[in-house]
């Protein structure tokens, strides 16, 4: 910057200044020179007038000496009259002999600073008295010297005011005529030379004549309107620069959405398949219950088949005594007492019969209550498989299907942000050639400055400032450049970061896809669990009813037993009646075996069943774990994935600062130009 | 106190004094013309004006760089000559203690080039002799020349 020149340092003033000093320190060496001269010439002329005085006084002394009456009225007319102050006459001997004085002030020890051109007030003056060349006395005459100083003191003071009014005419025109011819004309350059260095650039001079000042003039000119030309350039480059800038700082908050919604997406999938994990999880504990449960059929099975055998033994022993009972009968005319006896012990069979047949009943409740709590759990698997199971997986794909999309979208940003980038490397190689034309231009000014000489002192400022603006230019530029670099390898680095976590999503989704079949086969699996245990469950019923039967017969026979031993007791009634009544009882024990083994085969078929639907549900176990550890991986996949996508948001945070930092730099640039006010683009 | 050019050819710095230069240009258009004798490498065009151009580089037996190259103009005799030299490094300013006499051969440069040596903040200025940079037939056939290019200069502005 330049600084404005002050007043005590122009050409003008100095020039003034020593005109000034010349003719002040000459004049008053003159002037007290001649002060001197005057003074010492006035007081000759006071002196010898007071001699004259004096000697007139001593004539008239003489004279008058008889009479003093006389003498003290002459002298008092002298002392009255002029600048005699006093006057004493004594004998001879000392005595006075008139004296006459007027009131006057002995001069003090105060110094004067004009001494020298003033005598003292009093001066006193003694002459010796002499009558025929004899002395008879003395006289002596004190006389003032303000007469002298009144006019040394006129002298000084007013030919020394002219001179200073004289002097003062004479510079002001000095002062002018500089003003006119030399001072206008630089402090015109001057200005215009502040304001460029202001930063300034639409400063404009003209109306010179065609002298030194006039060439100066338009070589000024001419590099104000190259600096100029070249700023604008600068200016709208940059503005372009920042504009890029602002478009790349969109892209990229764009591409932060992206990955964010991205994250969403990959916690949807991951809530998803915890869901799924936690449904399988039941599903699990479920078919652990139901194993536990056709396991307890089995050992009620077991049970029943103890129970049915013991069942056979008795009907076995049954057939048997009533076989026995038969050949007895047969020989009934034997003794009735047997009768009685073996009678007795049938009834006594029956009894062991109906409470066995109880307690197979009770062993049959219970399998169908097994039985029927199966089918509700095969059932409950069934509705869970085929309900929520498939729920979550089809979530689960849906979530996948948004995440591939958005990584998709993602992965086009980002390659549109790289095509940004070589956008602004083209921007900055156009920014480096003007910086390189600019440096050119101070290079030119400074040697137009140089050849200029004094002149061009101001000049060389100007081209100083241009030199220093391209250096910095210049130097934001590689600035900008590797920045720039930076952006772009960050940007390969998310382009990789987001590839492969499209990779890890389409491995995601080839999972899920297998899971979602794992889980059709487990549910094909459950159905045909819940149809077996329907079967059991139909089974069971039917053995229920065979049981049903059993008890009836065995009530037939008891009744028929009991007819017996009425027949018995009335065995007068006759043996043919016996003989009748005991077939009878054969044919019931024929009913009952045939129960029996009726009974043994749907003991065995429920046998069959149940070991079938063990097999079953243990099968569904095995799927159901795998299953499981399906979801596991999943979920593992799916945390990997949210991890790469934190990369991804960190990678573009950074490439966000980094542009931020690009942007501010820009900013910086843009203000230091606007330093200088340029005329709008010609 | 004098001012010279800073530049540079290879790895050396010439100078050259600042009232001998008219102008500073970055790379141009080097126009060749068969009538030119061979130290001349062309012409250049600087706002209608027509200025043979003198290649340092070769003349100095440096290496001609294509990659970067400036242009010095310089006031020969009555006319103007243009330099091609690799850079403008400044404009540097030499006390006269700080400028002593060349000797008799400096880096395989003939003296009669040179004006002296300039030292300041380490570095060694050659400080040329614009008028001795050709010899006194180069001279005559420059000017023959000039006179040639000027004459189609005004020939081919009748046509046009």
């Amino acid at each position: 910057m330049m600084e404005k020149i002050k007043i005590k340092n122009t050409l003008v003033t100095n020039f003034t200044a020593m005109i000034l000093l010349i003719l002040v320190v000459g004049q008053g060496i003159l002037y007290a020179w001649l002060m001197l001269y005057q003074k010492s010439y006035l007081k000759e002329r006071l002196s010898a007038e007071v001699t004259a005085t004096a000697e007139h006084i001593r004539n008239a002394a003489v004279t008058m000496g008889h009479d003093p009456k006389q003498l003290d009225m002459f002298l008092e007319t002298l002392v009255k009259s002029g600048s005699i102050l006093a006057v004493k006459i004594t004998d001879a001997s000392g005595n006075v002999l008139a004296a006459r004085a007027v009131q006057y002030k002995e001069e003090g020890p105060g110094l004067n600073p004009f001494f020298m051109f003033f005598v003292p007030d009093v001066n006193s003056m003694k002459l010796p008295m002499e009558t025929a060349k004899k002395e008879t006395g003395s006289l002596e005459v004190v006389y003032s010297g303000q007469s002298v100083n009144e006019v040394m003191r006129r002298f000084l003071v007013i030919p020394p005011f002219m001179q200073v009014v004289t002097f003062l005419i004479i510079i002001y025109s000095i002062i002018k005529f500089f003003q006119k011819k030399v001072g206008k004309p630089v402090k015109r350059i001057n200005a215009a030379l502040a304001r460029a260095t202001g930063g300034d650039l639409t400063v404009e001079i003209s109306e010179f004549k065609d002298d030194e000042f006039g060439s100066i003039a338009n070589g000024f000119k001419f590099l104000i309107d190259r600096l100029a030309s070249t700023l604008n350039k600068m200016k709208s480059m940059s503005e372009n620069v920042s504009m890029a800038i602002n478009q790349l700082t969109l892209t990229f908050r764009n591409v932060n959405q992206g990955i964010q919604k991205q994250t969403e997406s990959g916690n949807n999938v991951m809530t998803s398949v915890k869901r799924a994990n936690d449904s399988h999880k039941q599903i699990t504990e479920d078919v652990g219950k139901l194993i536990d449960f056709s396991n307890e059929n089995v050992t009620s099975l077991l049970e029943m088949k103890a129970t049915a055998d013991e069942i056979a033994l008795s009907t076995g022993r049954l057939f048997k005594a009533t076989e026995d009972a038969y050949s007895v009968v047969a020989q009934m005319s034997q003794t009735s007492k047997v009768i009685a006896e073996n009678a007795e012990e049938a009834s006594k069979a029956v009894e062991d019969t109906s409470s066995s047949v109880e307690e197979i009943n009770a062993s049959v409740k219970e399998v169908e209550v097994n039985a029927k709590e199966a089918a509700r759990l095969a059932s409950d698997t069934r509705a869970i498989l085929g309900g929520q199971c498939i729920d979550a997986v089809s979530d689960a794909i849906n979530s996948m299907d948004t995440l591939m999309s958005e990584v998709k979208k993602s992965s086009e940003t980002v390659s549109r942000l790289s095509g940004r980038s070589d956008d602004i490397e083209k921007m900055l190689k156009v920014i480096k050639d003007v910086t390189e034309q600019t440096n050119l231009l101070s290079l030119n000014a400074a040697i137009l400055a140089a050849q200029a000489g004094e002149y061009g002192k101001s000049f060389s400022v100007v081209a100083d400032e241009i030199r220093g603006l391209s250096d910095r230019t210049a130097a934001s530029t590689k600035e900008i450049s590797n920045i720039i670099k930076t952006i772009q390898s960050e940007i390969a680095d998310a382009v990789k970061a987001i590839n492969s976590s499209m990779n890890i999503a389409t491995e995601s989704n080839t999972l899920v896809f297998k899971s979602g079949e794992d889980m059709a086969r487990a549910l094909e699996v459950a159905q045909k669990s819940a149809s077996m245990a329907e079967a059991i469950k139909r089974a069971t019923e039917e053995q229920a009813n065979g049981l049903k039967q059993i008890v009836v017969s065995v009530e037939n026979i008891r009744k028929m037993i009991e007819h017996t031993a009425q027949a018995t007791q009335e065995q007068q009634k006759g043996t043919a009646h016996l003989l009748e009544g005991v077939s009878d009882v054969k044919d019931a024990a024929d009913i009952v075996k045939h129960g029996a083994e009726e009974e043994a085969a749907g003991i065995k078929a429920v046998s069959k069943n149940l070991e079938l639907a063990d097999e079953r549900i243990k099968q569904i176990g095995d799927a159901t774990s795998g299953y499981q550890k399906l979801n596991d991986s999943i979920a593992a996949a799916m945390e990997q994935m949210r991890g790469i996508g934190m990369t991804a948001v960190k990678d573009v945070e950074e490439v966000s600062v980094s542009l931020t930092t690009l942007f501010n730099e820009i900013e910086l640039l843009k203000k230091e130009m606007a330093a200088f006010k340029v005329k709008s683009a010609k | 106190m004098e001012k010279f050019a800073v530049f540079k050819i290879g790895k050396e710095d010439f100078g050259v004094h600042i009232g001998r230069v008219v102008e500073i240009l970055k790379s141009q258009k080097i126009y060749s013309l068969p009538e030119l004798p061979d130290f001349i490498s062309g012409v250049i065009d600087v706002r209608g004006e027509v200025i043979p151009l003198l290649d340092l580089r070769k003349r100095f037996g440096a290496q001609a760089e294509t990659r970067k190259c400036r242009i010095i103009i310089v006031r020969y005799e009555d006319e103007k000559i243009g330099l091609l030299v690799d850079e403008i490094d400044k404009i540097m300013q030499f006390d006269p203690e700080e400028i002593s006499p060349s000797p008799a051969m400096f880096k395989g440069l003939r003296t009669e080039y040179l004006t002296g040596l300039g030292k300041k903040e380490g570095r060694l200025v050659i400080l040329l002799n614009i008028e001795r940079l050709l010899t006194s037939e180069e001279r005559i056939v420059l000017k023959e020349s000039t006179g040639l290019i000027e004459e189609e200069d005004a020939g081919t502005g009748k046509s046009a």
